[in-house]
């Protein structure tokens, strides 16, 4: 088992204390979460995953309960929490917007120049980031203003890895994004997870995303933590998510249709690759 | 009868720049529900731009709702007929109260204080946010405020709704909610122009449009473009999973329907190809 990187505990926010407009965002919630493993987060809007992606690298302070990295408590006096920040990479939703440098390589700098790094590592680290994000070499001295949507989109996430973050938490990384957009930058964000044997948590509305990449998913609801298992295990359980205001993907929801109508032995799937395989082991006896 | 007629539009942002439109042609009928599916800068939005004057093209012709798009044109009276709903719910809402924000094209135009009583209360039952009227906007859902964005547009009575992406920011109940609210106003007679990324939105439309880098590239019912799945692939965009699936099963020699695009269609082909009723070639 890989070791615990960020264990919540009893964690509690709660928006305008004392007045009329109290609302419990975040309520009790406690998890650990593991080195090198890849955490879906779904939940509809308003269910508190904002609020908790928050928390976990310090942005926001939790109304009470702990929240440790690496088993020290990030809200002890002497705590590093810039280091923390570097530690735990956050990309919030349409991250473009928050690029200003003048070239994509001193937007990515940034980060890492922050750090307090050598010029010589920074330069190390643009490279890195620009190669996990899928950007040309050729981008490097534009203005990150002159580039297309979907390639502001990498140079903001490409800022983010250039810190070497241990914990990425994306919020909505493909919103608006065309599929292969969309694939293209998911298939980046994994491979900096299995290479630097990082945690990545990933925050979406996309099913089917969760479903491709996932190995483990948080449901939010309420603030509320309503599951937190196998990304089987949770899709499993398509008709509680549909109530709450969330999905299954389209072809876990056939499969559990057929299920309901007779065909037992089917599993549950998750992608078209595993709905074929499954057939194809459930009629393969006739191939000749 | 058509109420868009586009021929060989051609458009630039820059005199220098490439064209993102490429001699686009295209007729809506009245009455039609069509989605546009292509890649980020395959000029979908772009299209979706001159159809109420906020580009104009360089080349070609453009007739919307009876009236020739072009510099000269009336553009206050093209974009009554045609209403636009962008992606971002937040950058649409204007006013602190629902039924404010509703009002407010109305009272841009001077409509007349009972008549814009009247026309909110409709747009707002339209889609089926009326216990709402008096909220405040800021404490909406993303969906819900999609919904009052488009609210706000169907109060002007347009005979065009045109959307870039409603969808875009959305959880899947609010996807779900603008959905039923697109496919009401259609069945009422409402014409529908869709822009998405989402294969699954696309293919409850009558008629899908595949742009890409500037041109047609597809343009049928949804059973006939998601049946080109290898080309579609080929130019960054997908095809539903039911549709996904038939392809794979087809590859290992099954002699399923492509033509499978709903999650029925797909239950169907699986139930009688579990209980046996489907051959298979030895590959």
């Amino acid at each position: 088992m890989s070791d615990v990187i960020l264990r919540a505990e009893h964690l509690v926010q709660v928006y305008g204390t004392g007045t009329p407009f109290e609302k419990t965002a975040v309520n009790d919630i406690s998890f650990e979460l593991y080195e090198n493993e890849f955490i879906g987060v779904i939940g509809h809007t308003g269910s508190g995953k904002s609020t908790l992606i928050q928390m976990l690298n310090g942005l926001m302070k939790p109304t009470s309960g702990t929240i440790y990295f690496r088993g020290e408590d990030i809200w002890t006096k002497k705590y590093d929490r810039r280091t923390l920040r570097a530690n735990v990479g956050l990309v919030f939703q349409y991250p473009e917007y928050q690029l200003f440098e003048e070239t994509v390589e001193k937007d990515i700098a940034f980060g890492p120049r922050n750090m307090g790094l050598s010029e010589e590592e920074i330069a190390l680290r643009v490279e890195e980031g620009m190669k996990f994000t899928g950007l040309s070499d050729k981008l490097r001295e534009k203005s990150p203003f002159e580039l297309s949507g979907g390639q502001k989109r990498r140079v903001a996430i490409a800022g983010i890895l250039a810190m070497r973050p241990k914990v990425l938490i994306l919020d909505e990384p493909t919103a608006g994004l065309d599929p292969k957009g969309c694939a293209e930058i998911l298939n980046n964000i994994r491979e900096y997870q299995r290479e630097e044997k990082a945690t990545v948590i990933l925050v979406s509305h996309s099913m089917e995303d969760i479903a491709a990449h996932a190995s483990r998913v948080m449901v939010l609801e309420g603030g509320n933590l309503r599951m937190f298992d196998s990304t089987a295990a949770v899709f499993a359980r398509g008709e509680e998510l549909i109530r709450m205001g969330l999905n299954v993907p389209q072809i876990t929801r056939v499969f559990l249709t057929l299920k309901g109508r007779g065909h037992e032995n089917l599993p549950s799937v998750l992608s078209p690759g595993e709905a074929i395989r499954c057939l194809d082991s459930l009629t393969g006896g006739d191939r000749g | 009868m058509s109420v868009i007629e586009a021929k060989n539009l051609v458009f630039r942002y820059s005199e220098d720049a490439e064209p993102v439109l490429k001699h686009v042609s295209l007729t809506v009928e009245r009455g039609e529900f069509v989605a546009v599916l292509g890649h980020n800068g395959s000029g979908k939005s772009t299209l979706a731009k001159h159809l109420n004057g906020i580009c104009i093209a360089d080349e070609g012709t453009l007739k919307v709702c009876g009236i020739e798009v072009d510099e000269s044109s009336d553009l206050a009276a093209l974009r009554r007929k045609v209403g636009m709903v962008f992606q971002n719910p937040d950058n649409q809402i204007i006013a602190s109260v629902v039924e404010e924000d509703v009002a407010f094209a109305l009272e841009n135009l001077g409509v007349p204080h009972d008549e814009m009583h009247r026309r909110v209360a409709e747009a707002l039952e339209a889609v089926d946010m009326s216990r709402y009227a008096k909220h405040a906007t800021y404490k909406l859902s993303g969906g819900q405020k999609q919904r009052i964005a488009i609210a706000g547009i169907l109060a002007m009575r347009p005979d065009i709704l045109v959307l870039d992406e409603p969808t875009a920011m959305l959880d899947p109940k609010g996807r779900a909610e603008v959905m039923e609210v697109l496919h009401k106003f259609h069945r009422e007679g409402m014409t529908i122009v869709l822009i998405t990324h989402f294969m699954d939105e696309a293919a409850q439309a009558d008629r899908i449009v595949v742009m890409n880098d500037g041109e047609v590239l597809l343009d049928g019912e949804p059973h006939y473009v998601f049946q080109n799945a290898g080309l579609l692939w080929s130019v960054g965009l997908n095809v539903p999973q039911s549709t996904e699936l038939m392809f794979l099963l087809r590859e290992e020699g099954y002699k399923v329907p492509l033509a499978v695009l709903t999650e029925e269609e797909c239950i169907a082909v699986l139930d009688d190809l579990l209980a046996g009723r489907i051959g298979r070639e030895v590959l």
